[in-house]
C-alpha cells in the first residue's frame, strides 16, 4: 500500500498516493484538468501542454505540466485559474494554426477531442496566422488512412504501438515543419512492419488516423455501443461493437476488459468486416437435383428430423464448431446424446484437456523469458503475441522458439530451436527468474520435457486451438469423430470458415448431411440441407476463453429476418425429434 | 424606435450561410419588426448605404482584390461587423488553395483541367486579382463578432441577432458554437 | 588579468599532439589529481573555485559533481558536451581545434572525481576538424597511458568514446544529448529524474561543457583560491568571449569573468566596424535578450546581466550596428529556432513558425496593425509553457527587440519598408 500524501489543489486539501503525478491526484479527486496527449494506459510525455498548472513547492512557484510532475506532500497547486485557461486557449489556437484543420468535411467532426477542447474554451476564431503546410495523405494501408493534415503530433499512436502492442512500428520523423508520424524509417504504412492491430486508430484523438470502412458512417451520438467478446480465437478479447440502425460499423477494443485491456488484433478488429467474402445464407436451403434451393423452415427441419430420427443410431454423427457459445454447446451435447448419438465431436478435431485449469495471461507481463512451443503467434492468438513483444521489446525479456516451422516470431527470438533441441531451452531457463511457456496445437513430446524440467518454475499457457475449446471440453465434446462411420450427419458450423479438406471430402461421401451455418461456403457441395444461423455479431451467450474465464457475448445487430439463433435452431429440432 | 439597420454581403462562398439565415423562417418576420435589411445579396442593393448601418454581416473569405474592397467598405460603413460562417472566420474551404500560388491555381483551373481545350487565363484589368493566400475577414479588418459554422445554424444566427438587438456582444457556446 | 590561461597554448606549434602538450606542462594536473588527491578532494577544490558551467546555464560545477551518488559499484558516465550549437558561440570549437588535450585532461580529472568509468565526447555533427582532433587526442592519450585500465598505476580506469551528432541545436540540451547518444530521437527528457540519478543508459551521468572542463586542470594545478581570485564574487575564473558581428576584430577573447561589455567590444574587438554606431548587442548568443548601447557598462557575469534584463548564456557577444534592420535580424533568429525545434511540445514547435510567418510578413511590407501586439502575445504563450528552456530562448530576442525597438517594427508596418 503506497504512502498517502496531502496537497492543496485549487484551494482544496486533497489526498493522493506517493508516486502519483499531479494529474493523477486531480483525477482521483474529481478535479477536471484539460488534456490532449494524455491517455489512460499510456506513458505521459508532456507534449500538448494543456494540463499546465501553477505549482508552488518549497517556496518557489513555476508552471509545469501536471501529467509529468510528481505530486509531493505539501505542494500547493492551481489548475483552474483564469490565467491558466487563457494560456491553454492560446496553445490550442496554435494547434489549429499548425495543421490544416477543416472541420466542415472531416470524418472526425463531432468525434474529435481537439474540436471538443476548442468548444470547451469557447474558441470562435484563431488569432494566429495559419501556416498551411503541405502534407500528404498516406492511403497505402489496407484498413486505415493516415491524414497528417489533422495530426496534432500528440504521439498517442506512437506510444500505443510501442507500449500496448510492443511493435514499435510508428515513430516521429523529422523536425521543424517536417515533423510527422512515420512508419518504420518512413515507409508507406502499407509496406511497413505494421501488424494491423489498430491500437493507433483507437487512441487517435482527431481524424488523423481513420478506419476506411467506418468513415462517415456515424458520429458518437448517433451510434450504439455494445460490450461483447471477440469470437475469432480463444483469447476472448473484450470488444465494443459499434453499430447504427442495425448496421455494424466498427469493432473496438474494450479498454476495461480482461485479458486484453482494449488491445485487439487484425483477426478480430478488421478482418471480419473487411475480408468476409462468403455468401450469407438468408433462408433454409435444400438440395434438389444437385443444387441448393430455398425452402421453408418447416420443410427443412422436417427433413432433418426425418433423416436423423429414422436411421441406425450407429450411423449417426454430430459435429459442432467449437466457436459456438457455452449454452449452444451444452444444448448440442444434450440433444444428440439424448437421441443416442455417440459419434460426436468438434469440427476442429479432438481437443486434449490441458493440465492448467486456470490461466492468467496478465502474468505474461511479468515474465522475463518466453518459450513458445508449436505455436505461430504472428498468425494465431496474436494478442498473446503482443504480450511477448512487449516483454521482449520493452522489458528486455528473451524469447526462445521451439518449433519445426519458422514462425513469424523467429526474427524476434533469442534462439530458434527444433523440437529435439528442447534441452537447450531448459538450460537457457537457468538465467530466467520468471519463464513462461506458451504452447499451441503443434506442440509434441518437447512439451512434456519442458513440463518435467520446469515444473514449479515456469508458468504454462495453453493456446486453445478453437475459440471455445474450454466450453467444448466442459460439454464433453472433445472426443474424436469417426468420419467414416457417420452416414447421417448434423454439422453445427456457425460462421466458422476453417474446415479441413479431408473432413469435407469424407462428409461428401456421407448419405445425408445437414449443416447449420451462417455462410454457404464451404458447404455447398457437401450439404443436403442448410439451416441459416447467426454470425458473431448477432450472437448472445457466453464462451470460456483459454484462461478459463467465462466471457459474455452480446449481440450488436439483429440477424436478417429468416435467420435463427444457434440454440434456437437446435431447440426447434429437439421439438421435432421429440426427445 | 427606429429600426436597426443591417447590411450583408457575401465574398468567396457557397451561399450556404445566407441560406441558413433564411432558414430562420418565420422568425425573420418577427425580426423584421425590429431590423431593416438594407443592402444584401437577397435584396439586390449592391453597397451598404453611405450613411452607414448598425450591423454589417459578411460571409465568405477574402480571396481577391474586389472582395477586399467590399470588406473595407463594409467595415467603414457599419458599427458592428459580424463574420458569418467558417469561410469568413477561419477562413475555411477556400483556404485549401493556400498551399499553392494564385498563378498555379489559375493555371490548373483555366488551362490544365482535363476537358479544357486551348485554355487561357483571363487577365483583363477589370477583373479582380486573386491573392496567393485566401484570408479570413479578421485578417483584413477588425471583426466584432465571429460566428463559425458550415453553415452556422439558423438558431445560432437568430441568437446572435437577438443578442445584438439587446445591446450585447454575443458569447458563443454549446449548440451555437460549431465548426461544421 | 591579461595572462592567458585557457588559451595559453594557442600558437604553440603542434600542441594538439600529446608530446608537445606534455612538454608544455600538460597532464601534470592529471598526475596530481590521480596520485595525490582523493576524488572527493577534487570535488571540494572545484566547489571552492566557484567554477560555473560554461555551456549557458551556469550551474555550479562542483555542486553538480557532488550530486553524483558515491557508491563505487554503480556504473557512472561522463558526457563532454561539444555540441556547441548556440549561435555566435565558437569558443569550444576553438579550444578543441587548438588544444584538445587541455579539455581531455579536464575530462579525465572530472571522471576521476565523480567515479565515472566511461566518458562520451558528443561532437556536433558540423565540426569535422573537431572530430578529427578528438579521435587523435583520445588515441594518443591511450597510447601514453592516460586512458584505459589503471591509469598511472592507480585503480582508476577510464574509457573514452567519440560520438558524432547529426546536426541539432536541441542536442546541446543535456537530456536530448543523452537521448541522441542512446540512438533515440534527440528530444529532451522529463526531469526529474535528473541525469545524476538516471542519465545515460539509465546510469548516473554528469554532462559538462568543453570550456568548463578546460578550466579544471588549472584549478587543480594552481589552486581554487587563485581561480576564485579572477572574475567576480559569483562568477569566477577566466572566460572565453566569442565576439562576432559588426566589429573590427571578431574572434575569441579570454578575459576575466565580469569584464564590462564596453571593454570587450571597444577595448579588445576593436570597436564597431568602419566606425559606425552601435545599435544592439546579444550578450550570450541568440537565446539571450537583446541589449542596447545604454547597457555597455554591464559586467559580463552570471549575476550581473539579469539585472539589466538579459543573461550571460555562453558569453557569445553578437554586435549589431546601425546598418542592421532589427526586424530582419530577428526574422533570421526566428527561422533558426523554427528549424531547430525538436517538435515535442506545441508552443515551441508551432509558435516559432507563427513567429516567423508574422515577421516575414512585416519584412515583406505586408505587416498589419496589431502585429506587434500579437508577437508579444505569442511570446507570452510560449514563455514558461514549454517542455524545455529552449521555448524561453525563442522568445528572448523577439520580446527584447520589441521592448527597445518597437518604433522600428511600427515603421516597417506603416511604411512597408526598413527604417535603415
Amino acid at each position: 500500500m503506497a504512502e498517502e500524501i496531502t496537497l492543496t489543489i485549487d484551494g482544496k486539501e486533497v489526498k493522493g498516493e506517493r508516486g502519483d503525478t499531479i494529474l493523477q491526484v486531480c483525477q482521483k479527486n474529481g478535479i477536471d484538468v484539460p488534456t490532449l496527449c494524455h491517455f489512460e494506459g499510456l506513458s505521459d510525455i508532456g507534449s500538448c501542454r494543456l494540463c499546465i498548472a501553477e505549482i508552488e513547492e518549497r517556496g518557489r512557484t513555476r508552471i509545469d505540466t501536471s501529467c509529468t510532475t510528481p505530486a509531493v506532500e505539501g505542494m500547493v497547486v492551481q489548475v483552474s485559474t483564469k490565467q491558466l485557461n487563457e494560456m491553454r486557449r492560446a496553445i490550442l489556437e496554435l494547434l489549429f494554426s499548425e495543421g490544416n484543420h477543416y472541420c466542415m468535411y472531416c470524418v472526425a467532426s463531432g468525434d474529435c477531442e481537439l474540436q471538443d477542447m476548442a468548444y470547451r474554451f469557447g474558441i470562435d476564431y484563431i488569432r494566429w496566422p495559419l501556416l498551411y503546410p503541405e502534407r500528404h495523405i498516406d492511403a497505402s494501408h489496407k484498413y486505415v488512412v493516415m491524414d497528417p493534415n489533422r495530426c496534432i503530433l500528440c504521439r498517442r499512436c506512437v506510444r500505443a504501438c510501442a507500449e500496448l502492442v510492443g511493435n514499435h512500428t510508428l515513430g516521429v520523423g523529422g523536425r521543424d515543419s517536417e515533423a510527422e508520424i512515420i512508419a518504420d524509417l518512413k515507409l508507406p504504412w502499407g509496406e511497413s512492419s505494421c501488424v494491423n492491430a489498430g491500437a493507433c486508430l483507437q487512441v487517435c484523438p482527431t481524424g488523423a488516423i481513420l478506419d476506411r470502412r467506418s468513415a462517415y458512417k456515424g458520429k458518437k451520438d448517433q451510434v450504439e455501443r455494445v460490450k461483447s467478446t471477440c469470437l475469432f480465437c480463444s483469447v476472448g478479447c473484450g470488444t465494443e461493437l459499434v453499430s447504427r440502425d442495425n448496421y455494424l460499423i466498427r469493432v473496438e477494443g474494450d479498454w476495461e476488459a480482461e485479458p486484453n485491456k482494449g488491445i485487439l488484433c487484425a483477426a478480430g478488429r478488421f478482418e471480419p468486416l473487411y475480408d468476409e467474402e462468403r455468401t450469407r445464407v438468408l433462408r433454409p436451403l435444400v438440395k434438389r437435383d444437385g443444387r441448393l434451393e430455398e425452402t421453408t423452415w418447416d420443410e427443412a427441419l422436417d427433413l432433418v428430423a426425418e433423416k436423423l430420427g429414422d436411421s441406425d443410431k450407429n450411423a449417426l454423427g454430430a459435429l459442432t464448431s467449437a466457436r459456438a457459445t457455452n449454452e449452444t454447446l451444452e444444448l448440442f451435447a444434450k440433444l444428440f446424446r439424448g437421441i443416442g448419438v455417440e459419434n460426436i465431436g468438434c469440427l476442429e478435431g479432438p481437443i486434449a484437456e490441458p493440465p492448467e485449469k486456470e490461466i492468467n495471461l496478465a502474468e505474461l507481463d511479468e515474465a522475463d523469458m518466453f518459450i513458445v512451443v508449436g505455436e505461430d503467434l504472428a498468425e494465431d492468438h496474436q494478442v498473446v503475441g503482443f504480450f511477448v513483444k512487449r516483454g521482449v521489446n520493452n522489458r528486455g525479456a528473451r524469447l526462445v522458439i521451439v518449433d519445426d516451422k519458422e514462425t513469424g516470431f523467429v526474427p524476434l527470438a533469442y534462439r530458434w530451436l527444433k523440437p529435439d533441441e528442447v534441452e537447450e531451452a531448459v538450460r537457457l531457463c537457468d538465467a530466467a527468474a520468471r519463464p513462461a511457456v506458451i504452447y499451441g496445437a503443434r506442440a509434441g513430446e518437447e512439451l512434456a520435457v519442458l513440463r518435467k524440467e520446469l515444473a514449479g518454475k515456469a508458468g504454462f499457457f495453453w493456446m486453445a486451438p478453437a475459440t471455445n475449446s474450454r466450453g467444448a471440453l466442459a460439454a464433453g465434446l472433445n472426443g474424436a469423430f469417426n468420419a467414416e462411420a457417420a452416414q447421417n450427419v448434423y454439422v453445427l458450423a456457425c460462421d466458422d470458415g476453417k474446415v479441413g479438406d479431408e473432413l469435407l471430402a469424407r462428409l461428401k461421401k456421407a448419405n445425408f448431411v445437414a449443416v447449420q451455418s451462417s455462410y454457404v461456403e464451404p458447404w455447398a457441395e457437401v450439404a443436403d440441407v442448410v439451416l441459416p444461423t447467426v454470425i458473431w455479431a448477432e450472437k448472445e451467450g457466453t464462451i470460456t476463453n483459454l484462461e478459463g474465464r467465462t466471457l459474455k457475448v452480446a449481440k450488436a445487430v439483429e440477424p436478417p429476418a429468416a435467420v435463427k439463433g444457434e440454440a434456437e435452431v437446435l431447440k426447434a429440432l429437439i421439438g421435432r425429434l421429440g426427445s | 424606435m427606429p429600426k436597426v439597420k443591417i447590411a450583408t454581403d457575401w465574398l468567396d462562398i457557397c451561399a450556404g450561410c445566407h441560406m441558413s439565415l433564411l432558414d430562420m423562417d418565420e422568425r425573420l418576420v418577427e425580426l423584421l419588426e425590429k431590423i431593416e435589411i438594407t443592402s444584401s445579396p437577397i435584396t439586390d442593393l449592391k453597397h451598404p448605404p453611405e450613411e452607414g448601418v448598425d450591423v454589417g454581416i459578411l460571409s465568405g473569405s477574402v480571396a481577391n482584390t474586389h472582395q477586399e474592397e467590399v470588406v473595407k467598405e463594409m467595415r467603414a460603413r457599419c458599427k458592428i461587423l459580424v463574420a458569418l460562417g467558417d469561410c469568413a472566420v477561419f477562413p475555411g474551404i477556400p483556404a485549401m488553395r493556400n498551399v499553392f500560388s494564385a498563378e498555379e491555381v489559375l493555371r490548373r483551373g483555366y488551362v490544365e483541367t482535363e476537358s479544357t481545350v486551348d485554355g487561357k487565363i483571363p487577365r483583363s484589368e477589370e477583373l479582380a486579382k486573386l491573392f496567393d493566400q485566401v484570408k479570413a475577414v479578421h485578417e483584413v479588418v477588425k471583426v466584432d463578432v465571429n460566428l463559425p459554422g458550415c453553415p452556422p445554424s439558423a438558431d445560432a444566427i437568430y441568437y446572435v441577432l437577438k443578442e445584438l438587438l439587446e445591446g450585447r456582444i454575443p458569447v458563443l457556446s454549446g449548440e451555437y458554437l460549431k465548426y461544421e | 588579468m591579461l595572462e592567458k590561461v585557457l588559451l595559453k597554448n594557442v600558437g604553440v606549434r603542434y600542441v594538439e599532439r600529446i608530446g608537445v602538450y606534455i612538454a608544455h606542462g600538460g597532464y601534470q594536473a592529471v598526475r596530481k589529481a590521480l596520485l595525490e588527491l582523493e576524488p572527493q578532494e577534487v570535488i571540494e577544490m572545484v566547489k571552492k573555485s566557484g567554477l560555473r558551467g560554461r555551456g549557458g546555464a551556469g550551474f555550479p560545477t562542483g555542486l553538480k559533481w557532488d550530486f553524483m551518488p558515491k557508491d563505487p559499484n554503480l556504473t557512472k558516465y561522463l558526457c563532454i558536451n561539444f555540441d556547441e550549437g548556440e549561435t555566435g558561440t565558437f569558443k569550444d570549437r576553438y579550444l578543441v581545434e587548438e588544444d584538445p588535450h587541455q579539455v581531455l585532461e579536464g575530462a579525465i580529472i572530472a571522471a576521476y572525481a565523480v567515479g565515472a568509468s566511461k566518458a562520451y565526447i558528443y561532437t556536433r555533427g558540423e565540426f569535422p576538424l573537431g572530430l578529427k582532433r578528438w579521435i587523435k587526442a583520445v588515441a594518443e592519450a591511450y597510447g601514453r597511458g592516460f586512458l584505459g585500465e589503471n591509469i598511472l598505476g592507480t585503480d582508476f580506469s577510464l574509457d573514452v568514446y567519440v560520438h558524432s551528432g547529426a546536426g541539432a541545436y536541441i542536442c546541446g540540451e543535456e537530456t536530448a544529448l543523452m537521448n541522441s547518444l542512446e540512438g533515440k530521437r534527440g528530444e529532451p527528457r522529463i526531469k526529474p529524474p535528473f541525469p545524476t540519478q538516471v542519465g545515460l543508459f539509465g546510469q548516473p551521468t554528469i554532462i559538462n561543457n568543453v570550456e568548463t572542463l578546460a578550466c579544471v586542470p588549472h584549478i587543480i594545478l594552481r589552486g581554487p583560491e587563485w581561480f576564485a581570485s579572477i572574475g567576480t564574487e559569483e562568477s569566477t575564473g577566466p572566460k572565453l568571449f566569442s565576439v562576432s558581428g559588426h566589429v573590427e576584430k571578431p574572434g575569441n577573447y579570454e578575459l576575466p569573468m565580469g569584464t564590462p561589455l564596453r571593454e570587450i567590444i571597444y577595448g579588445h574587438a576593436g570597436g564597431i566596424k568602419d566606425g559606425r554606431k552601435l545599435k544592439a548587442i546579444l550578450p550570450g548568443g541568440v537565446s539571450t535578450p537583446m541589449l542596447t548601447p545604454e547597457h555597455l557598462d554591464v559586467p559580463m557575469a552570471f549575476e550581473t546581466l539579469p539585472k539589466v534584463g538579459s543573461m550571460l548564456g555562453t558569453g557569445a557577444v553578437i554586435v549589431m550596428d546601425e546598418s542592421t534592420c532589427i526586424v530582419n535580424a530577428v526574422l533570421h533568429m526566428a527561422r533558426f529556432f523554427a528549424h531547430e525545434s525538436c517538435s515535442k511540445c506545441v508552443p515551441c514547435r508551432v509558435g516559432t513558425h507563427v513567429m516567423t510567418k508574422i515577421l516575414q510578413r512585416i519584412e515583406n511590407g505586408e505587416g498589419r496593425e496589431g502585429d506587434v501586439d500579437q508577437l508579444l502575445d505569442l511570446c507570452n504563450s510560449i514563455r514558461g509553457k514549454t517542455f524545455c528552456p529552449m521555448g524561453d530562448a525563442t522568445t528572448n530576442p523577439l520580446a527584447s527587440s520589441i521592448q527597445y525597438f518597437r518604433e522600428e517594427y511600427e515603421y516597417h508596418i506603416r511604411e512597408k519598408r526598413c527604417m535603415v
